[in-house]
Order: C-alpha cells, then sequence, then structure tokens
C-alpha cells in the first residue's frame, strides 16, 4: 500500500508504506528513460544494493542510522524505518545558541564514529541529518546513496567540506557551529588530522560549490 | 551595437560578430572558425597558436565581410581571456588589443566556459538555466548562484571529448573522434550493450578509466563499432546523470547544451528525455555555437560592455586557469 511520494530527489523517490503490517518508508531508485535498459537495471541494482550495506555497517559501528526492513534489488527498493523528527537544518533555524551546539557537538561525535568505522556518506548536507522527536534520541543520518566504505582521506575531507557549505547556507554564522562540530570530531575521530588537514586542502582549491 | 569577438582557447580560432535584436537576443552576423587538425597525436599548443596566427588576419577579413561592416563600425572587441592553452589565448588576446587600439573601441576579456552557457540564453528561451558543457578539455555542469557562475558537477580527470579523442586514436580514426565514434555507434543492435566502467562519483565524474578499458574491450576482440555505442552509452548517461543531479540540487528548471561533443545527436537525444521525465525544458543551440566559435565570445563580451565592464589594456593578459566561479557578473 503506498501512497503520493513524500520526497522526489534526482535518482529516487521516498514513498510511505505498508510492510509486514509496520509503517515504512520505502526509497524506491526509479527507471532513467535516457539510460540503456541494461545499465538502467544495473546502476540501480547495485546502487540500492551499496546503500543496504552502508546503512547496515553504519548502524553496526553505531552510527545512528534508520534500520534497514528489506532489499528489493529487482524493484531496486529499500524499505526503511521511518525516522519522526526534523531535519537539522529546522533544527537549527529554532533553536536557542547553546541547543544548536549540543547538536554540532553530537554530529561531531557521530560523523567521527562514521568514519572511524572506514564509512563516508557522501552528501552530509544539514538536511540529512535528522533530529528526532522522541526524546534523547540521537541525531539520526540519512540517505547514505552517495556514501562509499573507503579509507581515503578526500571523501571524509568532502563530507566535513559538504557539511560547512550546508551550514553557510542554513545559518548567518556558520564559524562558531561548525569550530563546535570540528571540535567534537577531532576529539572523537582517530583519523581526524588526516581529514582535517584534507578539509584545508580542499578549501584551498576554491571548488567554491 | 555590433561587438566582435575573437576565440582562441584551444584549436578553434574564431572570429564572430553579433548584436542585440531585441534585449537579450543574440543575432549572429558572421561567425568563422578554423581548427587545427593534427596528422597525429593530439593538441601541440605552439602548433595550434601558430595555426592561429596564421589564419587570424584572414578570418578577421571574412568575418567582417559576412557581417558586411568596416572595422570602425563595431561598438566593442571581445576576446577569450581564459581558461585555455596560454599560447592559443595570446595569440587571439594580440588580435583584439591590436583592433581595439586601431578601432579606438573598448575591450571586454571573456570566460570561455560562461560564453557557451551565455550565447545558449541569447539563443534560446531560458533565463536562467543550467548548462551541460561537454567538450575535449571541459565536462563541466553550471549555473548562475548566489550572484556568480558556479560548477556543480565536472569531471576529475579528462574531459568526455578529450576520452573520445584518445579511444579513437588508438583504433585508428583520425581527430576529432567524436563523430566517427557516433557514426560507427548508430550501426549496431542498441538492444545489446557491452559493459564498460561508469564513474560518476557524486556530483563529479571521470573519463580516463572509460577510455582505457574501451581500448582493452577492441584489443581482446570486441567489434570496434559495439565498443563505440558502448562508450557513448555510459559516457553520455554519466553526464546526463550529473546534470540532473544539479538539476535536482540548484532547483533549476531549464538545460542549455554547449559543447562540440553536444553536437552528438544520441547526447542531445538522453539529455531531452531526462528533461521531459523532469519537466525541464531543454535547448541546444546550432551546431555553430555549440562548438568553440567567435559569435559566443562577441555575444558575452556584448553584455559585459552593455554593463560598462570594459576591460583596460593594461589588465587584458591572459588567464589559462581561470575558474568559472572567479569571473565577476556585472551584466545579470
Amino acid at each position: 500500500m503506498t501512497g503520493a511520494p513524500l520526497a522526489v530527489g534526482a535518482e529516487a523517490e521516498i514513498v510511505a508504506a505498508t510492510y509486514l503490517g509496520r509503517t515504512v518508508l520505502e526509497k524506491r531508485r526509479v527507471t532513467k528513460g535516457y539510460r540503456h535498459p541494461a545499465l538502467d537495471a544495473l546502476l540501480r541494482a547495485e546502487r540500492t544494493r551499496d546503500e543496504a550495506n552502508l546503512l547496515v555497517a553504519a548502524r553496526r559501528a553505531g552510527v545512528p542510522v534508520p534500520l534497514v526492513y528489506d532489499v528489493d534489488r529487482g524493484q531496486a527498493t529499500l524499505r526503511l524505518e521511518p525516522i519522526q523528527g526534523h531535519t537539522l537544518r529546522e533544527a537549527l533555524a529554532t533553536a536557542g545558541a547553546s541547543d544548536r551546539d549540543a547538536h554540532m557537538r553530537n554530529l561531531g561525535r557521530t560523523v567521527a564514529r562514521l568514519h572511524d568505522a572506514g564509512l563516508t556518506h557522501g552528501d552530509l548536507t544539514t538536511s540529512n541529518v535528522l533530529v528526532p522527536n522522541a526524546d534523547g534520541a540521537a541525531l539520526t543520518l540519512i540517505d547514505f546513496g552517495l556514501g562509499a566504505a573507503t579509507q581515503e582521506a578526500e571523501p571524509r575531507g568532502v563530507d566535513l567540506h559538504l557539511l560547512e557549505e550546508a551550514l553557510e547556507a542554513t545559518v548567518e554564522d556558520v564559524r562558531p557551529l561548525f569550530a563546535s562540530f570540528l571540535a567534537a570530531y577531532r576529539d572523537h575521530a582517530a583519523g581526524a588530522p588526516v581529514a582535517i588537514s584534507r578539509l584545508e586542502d580542499i578549501r584551498m582549491r576554491g571548488r567554491n560549490r | 551595437m555590433a561587438v566582435l569577438g575573437i576565440e582562441g582557447t584551444a584549436h578553434t580560432l574564431g572570429v564572430g560578430i553579433v548584436e542585440e535584436a531585441s534585449p537579450g537576443r543574440c543575432k549572429v552576423l558572421a561567425n568563422r572558425r578554423a581548427m587545427l587538425r593534427p596528422a597525429e597525436g593530439g593538441i601541440h599548443p605552439r602548433e595550434a597558436a601558430n595555426h592561429h596566427a596564421e589564419l587570424g588576419p584572414r578570418l578577421l577579413q571574412e568575418a567582417l565581410n559576412d557581417a558586411g561592416l568596416e572595422p570602425t563600425q563595431l561598438e566593442g572587441i571581445a576576446f577569450s581571456q581564459g581558461p585555455g592553452l596560454g599560447p592559443c589565448l595570446r595569440v587571439a588576446a594580440t588580435m583584439a588589443r591590436a583592433l581595439a587600439l586601431r578601432t579606438g573601441r573598448p575591450l571586454a576579456g571573456v570566460n570561455h566556459c560562461v560564453a557557451h552557457l551565455e550565447v545558449g540564453r541569447g539563443m534560446g528561451t531560458a533565463l536562467d538555466p543550467m548548462l551541460l558543457y561537454v567538450s575535449g578539455a571541459n565536462t563541466q555542469v553550471l549555473a548562475f548562484a548566489r550572484g556568480r557562475y558556479r560548477v556543480f558537477g565536472e569531471t576529475l580527470d579528462i574531459g568526455l571529448g578529450n576520452a573520445l579523442d584518445k579511444f579513437a586514436r588508438d583504433h585508428d580514426i583520425p581527430f576529432p573522434g567524436g563523430p566517427e565514434v557516433e557514426r560507427l555507434a548508430a550501426t549496431v543492435d542498441h538492444s545489446q550493450l557491452r559493459p564498460l566502467p561508469y564513474a560518476v562519483k557524486g556530483m563529479d565524474m571521470s573519463f580516463a578509466g572509460l577510455a582505457t578499458a574501451a581500448t582493452r574491450l577492441v584489443h581482446d576482440g570486441a567489434p570496434l563499432a559495439e565498443v563505440c555505442h558502448a562508450f557513448q552509452e555510459h559516457a553520455f548517461a554519466a553526464v546526463v546523470e550529473t546534470a540532473e543531479r544539479a538539476l535536482a540540487h540548484t532547483g533549476k528548471r531549464e538545460l542549455v547544451l554547449g559543447g562540440g561533443v553536444a553536437c552528438n545527436a544520441r547526447l542531445q537525444q538522453m539529455a531531452r528525455i531526462m528533461c521531459q521525465e523532469r519537466g525541464v525544458t531543454c535547448f541546444a543551440p546550432p551546431r555553430e555555437v555549440l562548438v568553440d566559435n567567435g559569435a559566443m565570445i562577441a555575444w558575452l563580451g556584448l553584455l559585459q560592455l552593455k554593463s560598462g565592464a570594459s576591460l583596460p589594456l593594461e589588465s587584458s593578459g591572459v588567464l589559462p586557469y581561470q575558474r568559472t566561479d572567479q569571473v565577476e557578473v556585472t551584466w545579470r
């Protein structure tokens, strides 16, 4: 049972559905008419599988992410646990200074754990971090469609850089918030020096997207 | 107001003359081009510069004849200031400076990549499009955002056209390789597809590995035409996906194509299908302004001069490594 999409991205749509009696979110990678059918089927199946693997690996490493209920490679569909809450983008817009700071420190710890597990998110914007409604629930990372399992410095630097850029589009003064994030990240990530030095390289490239 | 533009970033020297037919509408009065076709190998910057210097005066005269104008009737002189091969850029810049000094008309230094986008706006209906720019050296997706032209995705190694040329050269197809690869690709059964690497990394792409893998496939016995087909299907899907991601990211509703590789009918078809599925308009300018050409340089020069941004002679040095987001946008 499904309804109209809750969200439509570049490659997938999110719809609410019922699966084995539970309310779930279905993330469906839709067919692209411009691609050769063989390539289309391959990419959708591979990306669905890869994203499921990343979500499972992240969860195993203790990073809060939605539970994966089902992986349907044929339909290129993931069935995921719905998280009730707001995006970090929304939360930062309404929260007071101390709450904002606490969110950013929590996020620093979470991303540190993700990176130390050899995983990267690939699209770490404030829209892809959820602040759950449930009391005491941890910040939850969503949408691993561009993520990777890798030990390389570059994608970790890119994660940090994307977050900084996303903050710039979200709040007026990004510096104290990003500094809080980075301080927590530095305290908790074993690989922080390498990733932060890469962040500085990426900034220097002037890839001001 | 007629403005003359000189393009000289790589293998093509172009001289174009345009005027503004109505507000924001580009009318091409002349658009002459000459392209260096090396007997073997790729472009040698100095050889290309010599080619441009040799043919420059003739192209200039032909363009003026086509437009029916004397140099003194021009209102401005534009040239491709960057990015590109230094020796080639310097020939175009020298021609432009000489013409500006002789006529007393103002100079405009134009960014080549932004010119591809602006001529698409000037000749189509798009107001604020995303540009999918696919040529030999450049493969990027760019648009106007927060006061600047910004690159939303680009190749991490070589341009798609460069990858096509490399692959073609390995199989004795003369430069430029794209048209022959396109012709061969159209001869095979489309329902079959040979697998090749597909490299979209987030918003970025990579093509060097694709060219190598395609060459290996032919060496392993696959028919050349089938590999040409597979090359196009994989590479074009990657650039169209990047454009789609950038459209989704920015919320823009218009796509414009630019660059020599965008002349390919299959790439145009794929871009149109993607746009239809997203409800986005798609515009491919005519071939003469898709490839490197002087008219697009003239058109952006005209917009810059109209906005009051003329370039003093002493600041008219070329910028081989100019980045799209370094361009100061005075005209919108």
